[in-house]
C-alpha cells in the first residue's frame, strides 16, 4: 500500500470510528453496561480522554524542548511555554493561548 | 418560530465556539503544511474526522515519522470521551429525526458544552434546526479554518521560516490547553502520570513511545485508583 493510500485510509477510518463514538451511544439503551460505564465517575474508561490528552502533552512539550536545546532556540521555547501558562491561568480560551504563544515565540525568536 | 430563524438561532448560538476554533484550526492547516501534509490531506483530516486533538495527533506522527495505525487506534482511544456526550444530550434532543443524527456527528467538547448549556437555560428539547445551526457554524469554521491555515502556512514555511517555526508550537500550547480545559480532581494524578510517562518515553527515545508510555502509565493508574469511599471505609 503506498504512503498517499495509507494516509487516506487512516482519515477514513480515525472519521468513521469518531462519527460511530458520537452517534452508536444515543442508541444504547439507558441500562446497558457501556452506557453506564462511559458516565460513570468511578470507572476508569471515562479517565482515558484526559490521560491520552496528558500523554500527549508531555510527548509534545518535550520534543518540543529537545528540538530547542539542540537548535539553540531554548529563549523562544522557554518564553511560549509561559505565554501558554499564563494564557490558561488568567483566561481559559485555548484558541487565544495558542494565538499568543505562537506570537510570542516567532516575537522572542526575532528579538534574540 | 420557523425552521430557518431557529437555523440562525443555531448560529448564533455557535459564535463563540466559531471565535474559539478559527485560531486552533489556522494552526491545525499550518501544522500539517509544515509536516509536510499536502492541502487536501489536512482538510479531509478536518472534514471528515472533526476532532482537533486527534487531528493534531496525526499531524504529529507524520511529522516524526512514526506508524499510522498506531496513530488512528490512539485517536479513537482520545476520542472515545465524546461517547458520553449524545447520552448526557439525549433528553434534550429530539426524539427521532436527521438532525438528531446529524448533530451527534459533530458533538467535540465545544458543541457539547454550547448545547448543553442552552439546553439548560431554555429548559426545553432543542429544536432539530438549533442543533443543525450550531454544528454547522462550528463544521464549517474548523473546516475553513483549516484550509487558510493549510494555504498560509506552506507559503510561510519558504517565506517566513521564524513564523514557520513558532507555528510549530501550536501542538504544545493545544495540548497543554486541552489538558487544562479536561482536568477535574477524580483525573488529575492519572493524567499527570500520563504527562511525566509521554516526557519520560519522549527523551528516553522518541515521541511515539512517549506517547505510548504516557497512555499505559495514565491509564493503569486510572485503572488502580481505589474508590475515594473504598479508602475511607478501609480506614475507618
Amino acid at each position: 500500500m503506498s504512503e498517499t493510500t495509507l494516509l487516506y485510509a487512516s482519515i477514513g477510518v480515525l472519521g468513521l470510528a469518531t462519527a460511530a463514538i458520537r452517534i452508536a451511544p444515543l442508541y444504547l439503551s439507558s441500562e446497558s453496561r457501556l452506557r453506564r460505564a462511559l458516565g460513570d465517575a468511578d470507572n476508569p474508561l471515562s479517565a482515558l480522554g484526559p490521560v491520552v490528552i496528558g500523554a500527549l502533552a508531555g510527548s509534545t512539550f518535550a520534543s518540543a524542548g529537545r528540538d530547542a536545546l539542540v537548535d539553540g532556540t531554548m529563549a523562544p521555547f522557554l518564553a511560549a511555554v509561559a505565554t501558554t501558562i499564563v494564557c490558561l491561568g488568567l483566561r481559559r480560551s485555548i484558541g487565544l493561548t495558542v494565538v499568543l504563544a505562537v506570537g510570542v515565540h516567532a516575537l522572542a525568536a526575532h528579538l534574540f | 418560530m420557523s425552521a430557518a430563524g431557529s437555523i440562525g438561532r443555531g448560529l448564533a448560538a455557535s459564535l463563540p465556539v466559531v471565535a474559539g476554533y478559527l485560531p486552533v484550526a489556522a494552526a491545525f492547516g499550518a501544522a500539517g503544511a509544515a509536516a509536510g501534509l499536502p492541502i487536501a490531506a489536512t482538510a479531509a483530516l478536518s472534514a471528515g474526522v472533526f476532532a482537533g486533538a486527534s487531528q493534531f495527533l496525526v499531524v504529529g506522527f507524520l511529522a516524526v515519522g512514526s506508524s499510522m495505525p498506531l496513530a488512528v487506534l490512539l485517536g479513537v482511544a482520545l476520542n472515545l470521551r465524546h461517547a458520553v456526550y449524545a447520552p448526557l444530550l439525549a433528553a434534550h434532543l429530539p426524539e427521532r429525526g436527521v438532525a438528531r443524527v446529524l448533530f451527534a456527528a459533530a458533538l467535540t467538547d465545544e458543541v457539547f458544552a454550547t448545547a448543553l448549556a442552552t439546553a439548560r437555560r431554555a429548559q426545553a428539547p432543542l429544536p432539530g434546526p438549533f442543533l443543525v445551526g450550531l454544528a454547522a457554524g462550528a463544521y464549517v469554521a474548523w473546516v475553513g479554518g483549516t484550509l487558510v491555515g493549510a494555504a498560509v502556512g506552506a507559503g510561510l514555511a519558504s517565506s517566513a521560516p521564524v513564523l514557520a517555526d513558532a507555528l510549530s508550537f501550536a501542538l504544545v500550547a493545544l495540548f497543554i490547553g486541552l489538558l487544562a480545559a479536561t482536568l477535574e480532581v477524580r483525573t488529575a494524578a492519572p493524567a499527570a502520570i500520563a504527562v511525566v510517562g509521554g516526557i519520560a518515553g519522549t527523551l528516553a527515545s522518541d515521541a511515539t513511545l512517549g506517547i505510548l508510555v504516557g497512555s499505559v502509565a495514565g491509564a493503569l493508574a486510572a485503572a488502580l485508583r481505589l474508590p475515594r469511599g473504598a479508602v475511607r471505609g478501609r480506614r475507618s
